[in-house]
């Protein structure tokens, strides 16, 4: 029950919802594959343990972290980070990422990375950058 | 009030007509509309000048026999301005109507420089593949020199250090290019599998071998103190210990997620020693070749 409730949350919130409408929009027969339209957008085909992720960060950003002040270091924050690592990579290779951005997010890292002038926190490259499957090169040439 | 209205009119008409009766210049003469663009040209004022060789283009029933140059002078304006999209097209028109063999190729020359300008490298060392000559032309030699800063601009160190080995300049931009490149086969790159295996010997340290000191240091300590946890735990409770499993899993989670990431933070550190040597190349060569 706690899962289908999970996953239930995790579909009606956020990105997923996003997800759905896109769905909807285009496949009229609301199945779930992998989409890519002109504007590089990708559906990946989902799954129970990416819902299950991605529900519980949506609980822990919901009830969890609004509890004291904002703690992260970074501007794509350590949770958005998993949600959209999970989405994005699928679980394994989501929790491992997450678990090296947990051990990057230290105050004393951030001299590592640019800093955002307006929030003061240091700006990570975009996720993508940290998936060990990624072809080609990590960062930008300009 | 009408007629204060009508004054106004008839009098600015009046002084219209007079000023161009007294001056005496068709300022729409085409020889005039082109002698302008030049004059916007000049004052580095390219979009108008574009604007104004488009009016002369236009000022003709057919084409004159000029339009080439026409053509080429509106790319340079592009070019000059920024958009280098346009650029090449009109670079690419005037090619096309040309009959001069050295027009043609600078032409050339300034379509892939504009193809290398929007970051297209790919497509500008096709293009230069595709109408180089081997000759001392020194259009053809700026060409050979845009192939190899086009390798350089894309960390291709190898296929530029093969090309500038056959190269027999000895000008200052190929030395240039042979310093660079040869900087470029040299540059201090991390092994990734190394930072990996030093990862998994001691939590942390495929971070330290990458530079990134502090981030190395929380891994240690993370999974560090996670596993001795988790030992405490299962000493005192045995195999079922909760604490025990718990800090297992999640420790072990951290000690899996330090080695994923020291083997990626040394991709990066690779990658950004070779965009920071990309940089200096920018500013050193990308003015100098030029035509």
């Amino acid at each position: 029950m706690p899962v289908i409730l999970l996953c239930v949350m995790n579909t009606v919130s956020g990105d997923y919802l996003d997800d759905l409408r896109f769905i909807r929009r285009t496949h009229h027969e609301h199945q779930i594959y992998s989409i890519a339209d002109e504007s590089g957008y990708t559906m990946r085909e989902t799954n129970e343990a990416r819902l299950l992720l991605g529900g519980i960060v949506r609980l822990y950003q919901i009830f969890v972290s609004p509890q004291g002040p904002p703690g992260c270091n970074y501007t794509v924050t350590c949770s958005q980070f998993m949600a959209r690592a999970v989405r994005d990579h699928g679980a394994i290779h989501g929790i491992l990422m997450t678990a090296d951005r947990l051990d990057r997010c230290i105050r004393s890292a951030r001299r590592y990375y640019p800093i955002d002038p307006v929030s003061g926190r240091a700006i990570d490259h975009p996720i993508e950058t940290y998936y060990l499957g990624k072809k080609g090169r990590r960062l930008s040439l300009h | 009030m009408t007629i204060l209205i009508l004054f106004k009119i008839f009098s600015l008409t009046a002084a219209d007509s007079t000023y161009a009766d007294s001056s005496g210049t068709d300022y729409y003469e085409a020889s005039n509309v082109l002698r302008f663009a030049d004059h916007l040209y000049q004052e580095k004022d390219y979009f108008r000048a574009a604007g104004e060789y488009y009016r002369y283009l236009f000022s003709f029933d057919t084409f004159p026999p000029n339009t080439d140059s026409i053509y080429y002078r509106i790319g340079a304006c592009f070019k000059k301005g920024g958009n280098y999209s346009k650029a090449s097209d009109f670079f690419m028109k005037s090619a096309q109507l040309s009959h001069d063999p050295s027009f043609i190729s600078s032409a050339n020359f300034n379509i892939s420089k504009s193809y290398s300008l929007i970051s297209n490298y790919e497509r500008s060392n096709e293009f230069i593949g595709r109408h180089i000559r081997e000759d001392d032309d020194p259009v053809q030699k700026k060409m050979r020199q845009l192939r190899v800063a086009n390798y350089l601009y894309t960390a291709r160190w190898q296929q530029a250090a093969d090309l500038l080995r056959s190269e027999i300049d000895t000008d200052t931009i190929t030395n240039l290019l042979r310093r660079f490149t040869n900087e470029g086969l040299t540059l201090p790159h991390k092994s990734a599998v190394l930072a990996g295996v030093f990862s998994t010997i001691i939590p942390g340290s495929g971070k330290l071998y990458t530079n990134r000191f502090y981030e190395g240091m929380q891994s240690f300590f993370t999974v560090g103190i996670m596993g001795w946890q988790s030992c405490d735990g299962f000493k005192s409770s045995g195999i079922s210990s909760f604490k025990g499993w718990a800090f297992g899993v999640v420790g072990g989670l951290f000690y899996l997620g330090n080695i994923y990431g020291s083997i990626v933070a040394a991709e990066i550190y690779n990658e950004e020693i070779e965009n920071k040597h990309i940089e200096k190349i920018r500013v050193y060569v990308n003015i100098d070749i030029d035509y």
